[in-house]
């Protein structure tokens, strides 16, 4: 039974790494709060459903156009809405931000609402069978949730590790106005990276849609977690995202088991604001 | 206080003693709910317009204010006027408690610890449903009993609103309230003038907190009824769009917001149906992107005329001795 807990904490918890790194991303580049960040999961996960079901895609296939259709939408948003924002000198960029990404929050919600209507969707299965680990029955869905943010992560990871769009991005966290004298070009990364943020947050909707059932209000939820991931983990590190998002899966499941399932959303806040009071660096930051 | 907001309380007390004579009685109810918004919004106001603490979990005090009272009036038989006092202490005492603990986070940090306790605390009213009711809600006694309970909660209602105008009007032309426009504006430059920065920092979540409780006190006792939504991340977004869409550290913010937000949008339910939530985030999408400077960057894009006289004013206003 623990191995059981802790196999299917470990699941969720790369996933909610992978949102977590997506708003880690966002808020490093391009300093604002994004607090519609769930609502791509939302979407992230209908479009899946839709490419599996209208246009009879393959898993394989669908979890892609998901990821390609979330970008674009992100990409969309950071260059109609909130581009001005923050490239504009005005006085308190992040209240704005946050007023409009939660404006968006609302808005996305109510659109999903009217077009996709407000009953539970259930894509089929990625992979009908199951998979024994370690002597423990495990549904395909989840193995493959988890494979997938793992390669995701650890892409991602590499990408800015390595690539000189990923500089630029750590250029940009560290100081905007010394990047963009370095050659930086903060238009163009703030959308790609928005993009980037939003498709990561697709993907983890499109992984996860066949274990949790879709409904135009399961944005919430993700939304929560991510911030918790990226405030244990500390902002703008993604080994700290990967290794809080284990963490906070792992703590969650086991004490929703062990101590009480009414409790299991307030465990997270208590160590998001343990973390936030008295380690404000996350795991891995120095002082 | 200012002349204008002494004539703008009195117009507020008139409007107010008049209304249930004069429109159908389920406007009652509605200026009762705008009640609620202006003094939840007004607290809001005090500790991000006046302090500068961006809080994120406001809307957990009048939660809290709201359940304080109604739990001790239920079962330790006080009065409901007791109630909104007992609100306004137990807000008041966690808001000093969570003012101490985030004396340590700033701007971003202090938004998430503040959202963080607001959920802990909506987590702990749906968890302990034997006390609390759970999500269906906890069943409080209305102020008095009989047929004219609603009539005499509305003008209690109508009575707080204008009492926590006047408190916000005169904290901003108080001593006070400069001590908390000096930790707003240049915390530095208010330490080395002088001024106490931690306490007044903590004074002024405290007194917002404080503020709130005494709405979610009379929510309770008004609607008979409190549930955990009242502590939920969309009446938060509310009181931002509220406090925002009035005007952020101004005296007539709050009520000016909660009069569009609350009254208007009323009037116009009936035109637009199951729409009302996307045409209010479209409109305020346009807002934030194209208007950030909200009612002045109107004025200014409808009528040059008109801003000048507008300027005027405003310069007339602060030439004005101030009377506290």
């Amino acid at each position: 039974m623990l191995l059981e807990l802790i196999i299917r904490g470990i699941t969720i918890g790369l996933v909610y790494a992978l949102m977590g790194v997506g708003l880690a991303l966002l808020n490093g580049v391009m300093r604002i709060i994004n607090f519609a960040h769930g609502e791509f999961y939302m979407i992230g996960g209908y479009m899946a459903y839709y490419a599996m079901t209208l246009m009879k895609f393959p898993f394989y296939l669908a979890v892609p156009t998901a990821i390609a259709i979330t970008f674009v939408i992100g990409a969309i948003v950071e260059k109609l809405l909130l581009s001005p924002i923050h490239t504009q000198d005005i006085e308190k960029p992040m209240d704005y931000a946050l007023i409009m990404t939660f404006a968006l929050l609302i808005f996305f919600r109510q659109l999903a609402i009217k077009i996709f209507g407000p009953f539970r969707h259930k894509p089929p299965d990625y992979i009908p069978a199951d998979v024994h680990i370690l002597g423990v029955k495990i549904s395909g869905n989840e193995v493959l949730a988890g494979t997938v943010s793992l390669l995701l992560l650890l892409g991602l990871a590499f990408y800015i590790k390595r690539s000189w769009r990923g500089r630029g991005w750590r250029a940009t966290t560290l100081s905007r106005k010394g990047a963009n004298l370095n050659g930086v070009n903060i238009g163009k990364e703030s959308w790609i990276s928005c993009g980037v943020a939003c498709a990561l947050a697709g993907a983890a909707g499109a992984l996860v849609a066949p274990i949790f059932t879709l409904s135009p209000t399961i944005g919430g939820s993700p939304l929560v977690k991510s911030y918790e991931v990226m405030a244990i983990g500390g902002l703008g590190s993604i080994g700290g995202a990967l290794v809080a998002g284990l963490m906070l899966g792992v703590t969650e499941t086991l004490g929703a088991f062990y101590i009480s399932s009414a409790y299991k959303d307030g465990i997270g806040f208590l160590m998001m604001a343990f973390f936030l009071l008295f380690r404000p660096q996350g795991l891995f930051g120095q002082k | 206080m200012q002349r204008s907001e002494i004539i703008v309380a009195i117009i507020m007390v008139i409007l107010g003693l008049m209304a249930p004579w004069v429109l159908p009685s389920v406007w009652t109810t509605v200026v009762s709910i705008f009640c609620y918004y202006a003094i939840l919004t007004i607290g809001w106001n005090i500790i991000f317009g006046y302090t500068g603490l961006f809080s994120y979990g406001h809307v957990a005090f009048p939660a809290i204010g709201g359940y304080t009272s109604a739990l001790l009036v239920e079962h330790l038989g006080l009065s409901p006027f007791m109630g909104l006092l007992a609100g306004a202490l137990g807000a008041g005492t966690a808001g000093v408690l969570i003012g101490l603990l985030i004396l340590r986070v700033h701007g971003f940090y202090l938004c998430l610890v503040t959202w963080a306790f607001a959920e802990v605390v909506n987590v702990i009213l749906k968890a302990e449903h034997e006390i609390t009711g759970g999500t269906g809600g906890f069943l409080a006694p209305s102020f008095v009993s009989g047929p004219n309970a609603e009539l005499f909660g509305y003008f209690i209602g109508v009575g707080l609103m204008v009492f926590m105008f006047i408190v916000s009007a005169v904290l901003y032309h108080s001593r006070w309230g400069l001590y908390l426009f000096a930790v707003r504006d240049d915390i530095d430059a208010a330490e080395s003038m002088g001024v106490k920065t931690r306490f007044w920092k903590v004074f002024g979540f405290a007194l917002g907190c404080a503020v709130s409780g005494v709405a979610g006190a009379f929510y309770a006792h008004y609607f008979n009824l409190v549930d955990p939504s009242l502590g939920g991340l969309d009446e938060m977004g509310k009181v931002c769009l509220i406090v925002i869409i009035g005007g952020l550290g101004t005296v007539f913010g709050p009520i000016l917001g909660s009069f569009f937000v609350v009254i208007v949008a009323e009037f116009l339910r009936g035109w637009v149906g199951g729409y009302s939530l996307l045409i209010f985030a479209t409109i305020m999408i346009l807002a934030v992107r194209f208007v950030r400077g909200g009612f002045m960057q109107i004025i200014q894009v409808i009528s040059p005329h008109l801003r000048d006289k507008y300027l005027a004013l405003i310069a007339k206003n602060q030439m004005e001795p101030r009377k506290s």
